[in-house]
């Protein structure tokens, strides 16, 4: 599954980026890019903040429910 | 240097703001790691347990999807545990009425003199005249 979207790039980076792969290959190339800088390189500062950000935007589950659900994968 | 094995509930507890202890501790313990003053431990397993959590506690799969990135980012260190140890995990299982996965958290922290934190109340009840565990 996957998700269609529009984002905006400097014309540098653009020239640079066509530059770099074949019109084929961009899409690939920019969500292998996303990927990598949501999953990859980050400090150990930025890991824990993004881990703190991210929980804000999350939402509430209950513990009984966390603790059924972590339950329910070991059956 | 400070040693504790976070149970998944822990984990997950925070991400979903489940209990309020859950939030206090990694808030608490996330910085400690940062400035190199504690280290986190978890069995192998830990991601599959969590990942687990996520699959059945949100309905939005990309929602699901930035959570397990994100934890995966965390200075949270895997450690595997070998079959001889197996034995004696499983020994204590048998002795509290537990599962074997509350117990290789437990045995992970001791074998590493550290602490066993978990949010997990009913397991802690059975398990706390062991030591090495602290409920959140």
């Amino acid at each position: 599954m996957s998700k269609r979207i529009t984002v905006s790039l400097s014309d540098t980076i653009y020239q640079r980026l066509l530059d770099s792969v074949s019109d084929r290959q961009i899409s690939k190339f920019v969500s292998d890019s996303v990927e990598q800088k949501l999953t990859g390189n980050l400090t150990t500062k930025e890991a824990v903040e993004q881990f703190f950000t991210l929980q804000k935007k999350l939402p509430i589950v209950p513990m009984d429910v966390v603790q059924s659900n972590i339950k329910r994968g070991r059956m | 240097m400070s040693v504790f094995c976070v149970d998944a509930s822990v984990v997950v507890g925070f991400l979903l703001r489940s209990s309020r202890g859950s939030e206090q501790c990694i808030e608490k313990l996330l910085p400690e790691v940062e400035r190199g003053e504690i280290s986190l431990i978890a069995p192998s397993f830990f991601l599959q347990e969590v990942s687990n959590a996520l699959r059945f506690s949100l309905t939005n799969s990309a929602d699901a999807f930035l959570a397990q990135m994100s934890f995966q980012n965390l200075p949270i260190q895997m450690i595997h545990l070998e079959p001889f140890q197996q034995a004696s995990i499983l020994s204590t299982a048998y002795a509290l009425d537990t599962a074997v996965y509350d117990c290789a958290y437990h045995y992970l922290a001791v074998l590493k003199n550290g602490i066993f934190l978990t949010a997990d109340k009913k397991y802690y009840k059975k398990a706390q005249h062991l030591g090495s565990i602290q409920l959140v």
